[in-house]
């Protein structure tokens, strides 16, 4: 059941480790952004200029992963005083694109980019939120899409608990009568191990999926390389197209682990 | 004179994090300290190693506010190493999809970032009661510009129309003519908007630093052109780091320019 601690539930955006993309599912809300603040009362938003990051609230996003000491302690703070913490886009729910780092040598990138890398509070590795704290909501995408988010907003301060999604991109492209790019045009697409959301977005415009919105429940990412071999790829492409936005995700970083790459004469 | 020391944890109304301690002793600054606590995310080096097809999705996501901006470096960087020239219309296809990248996130940084500071408001939703037709204006703006982006990237946030050599898929004549209708209706805010900007109250400020810019004929600068200085300096993209080697400015160490 969904309880909130005030009648018009209170929210707050926190940023972590990430690009600003997601936020913006609020900001370009346009009008709606006005509305959005008749139904909730935001406490926090500091890229809006609302600024009490420790305040006590009902619905804390988070938008962004874990890659820092202070980091590590704010979700802590935030987890403490929120009574739902959702964890918003890529970035929040796998480590996003900077968790790149978690397969390779974080500290010789560091140090071979920073002249000193003392003064710099980065951790070697990029982690979801929830390997932090516990999540009550997950929100996938990178971005998230602005309608999902509002859905799940107005469920939410509805008290109806959102319903996740768990079916992957190529059921909506069927839904929306796209002709399929793997099939007729032999184009690679992640779509039949992503999760939906994004409303089937690249197919429809002749391009692969690139898997934005992490693996869907059941991938099945062996018969998918299998496929992205017949359709000429190489083991290293195959291998980068799982390690991408969401390598950090265990479907994907396991599908990744699973390509034997000595295999070079393809390349 | 009293002392003043300022603390700000969190600077409110900027893209990405920042904090400020200012501390004034007798009329003078004591230490001023910007900082900047945005965490690395590396993308110097997990670029490495890439397919250059990949770069327009990868580099999209250093900023989700000007996403458009790293794609077009990413292609015409790519594009110019293979010597590839820009048929007329993808030029113009690519300047109306960075057009559309600088009306909405212009339009975003006057309304919800800046002007809430000129007026005397802490945001945009408090300043909206008392200017409901400026921030309206503003947003219907942002929301042209973001149109134009969708039109041909399919998506406003990290738009995923744009390869090397071209676009995914060119949009519909219809889509186009839509477009031009609604850009043509909102030409009227665009002016308003220009007239209320130069009507508010700035500080006067004159910068002695020397300050470089693209500069294009015929067209304002976003996708090509030389560099320019005020002093004359000009130099082709290709040969921009032995220009400013032979200036005696200072160039910090760590900078891309060295
Ligand atoms: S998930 Fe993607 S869009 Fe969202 S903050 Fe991270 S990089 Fe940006
Ligand atoms: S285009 Fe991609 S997402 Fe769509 S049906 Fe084919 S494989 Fe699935
Ligand atoms: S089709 Fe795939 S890559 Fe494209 S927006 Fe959807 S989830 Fe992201």
């Amino acid at each position: 059941m969904i309880i909130f601690k005030q009648e018009k539930p209170t929210l707050a955006i926190h940023k972590f480790t990430s690009c600003d993309g997601c936020q913006l599912a609020l900001l370009n809300l346009g009008p709606d952004l006005l509305e959005l603040a008749k139904l909730v009362d935001i406490k926090h938003f500091a890229e809006a200029g609302i600024v009490a990051s420790e305040e006590s609230v009902d619905i804390a996003l988070i938008e962004g992963s874990i890659s820092t000491r202070s980091e590590q302690q704010r979700i802590q703070r935030i987890r403490q005083t929120s009574k739902y913490v959702i964890a918003l886009g890529a970035c929040a729910t796998s480590g996003g694109i900077q968790a790149l780092r978690n397969i390779s040598n974080a500290e010789a990138w560091l140090a071979s980019l920073y002249p000193d890398t003392s003064v710099l509070d980065s951790l070697t590795t990029s982690t979801p939120i929830e390997e932090s704290v516990r999540v009550d909501f997950t929100l996938r995408g990178c971005p998230v899409s602005c309608q999902q988010l509002i859905d799940f907003l107005l469920q939410l301060t509805q008290k109806i608990k959102p319903k996740p999604i768990d079916h992957s991109v190529c059921q909506d492209c069927k839904r929306n009568q796209t002709s399929c790019v793997m099939v007729t045009k032999q184009i690679p697409c992640m779509g039949p191990v992503t999760q939906a959301g994004c409303n089937a977005l690249c197919p429809r415009i002749n391009r692969g999926c690139f898997g934005c919105y992490g693996p869907t429940k059941q991938a099945n990412t062996v018969a998918l390389a299998k496929q992205f071999k017949n359709l000429g790829m190489s083991d290293k492409d195959i291998k980068n197209s799982f390690l991408h936005i969401n390598s950090h995700s265990s479907a994907f970083s396991t599908a990744a682990n699973s390509i034997n790459e000595d295999d070079s004469s393809h390349e | 004179m009293s002392d003043i020391n300022i603390q700000v944890p969190i600077l409110a109304r900027v893209e990405g994090e920042g904090a400020l301690d200012l501390s004034i002793r007798d009329g003078s600054i004591h230490s001023l300290k910007l900082k900047i606590f945005e965490p690395p995310r590396l993308f110097e080096k997990f670029l490495v190693g890439r397919h250059a097809d990949e770069l327009p999705d990868l580099v999209a996501r250093i900023c989700g506010i000007c996403p458009v901006a790293y794609q077009m470096s990413a292609v015409h960087a790519i594009e110019s190493l293979a010597d590839f020239k820009r048929p007329a219309w993808l030029h113009d296809l690519r300047r109306l999809f960075y057009c559309g990248e600088w009306i909405e996130s212009h339009s975003l940084h006057i309304h919800l970032l800046a002007a809430p500071d000129f007026l005397g408001f802490s945001n945009v939703i408090d300043m909206a009661k008392e200017h409901p037709e400026a921030v309206n204006r503003g947003l219907t703006l942002q929301a042209i510009g973001n149109d134009i982006i969708r039109t041909l990237g399919a998506r406003s946030v990290h738009p995923v129309g744009v390869k090397m050599g071209g676009f995914h898929q060119l949009p519909s004549q219809q889509s186009l003519n839509t477009l031009l209708s609604s850009i043509e209706k909102s030409i009227p805010a665009a002016e308003a908007l220009l007239t209320w900007c130069i009507s508010l109250d700035r500080p006067h400020y004159e910068s002695t630093l020397p300050s470089v810019s693209l500069s294009s004929h015929g067209e304002y600068p976003i996708n090509q052109g030389n560099i320019i200085h005020l002093r004359g300096l000009t130099s082709r993209l290709k040969t921009m780091k032995s220009t400013f080697k032979k200036t005696k400015w200072h160039i910090q160490p760590h900078s891309t320019l060295t």
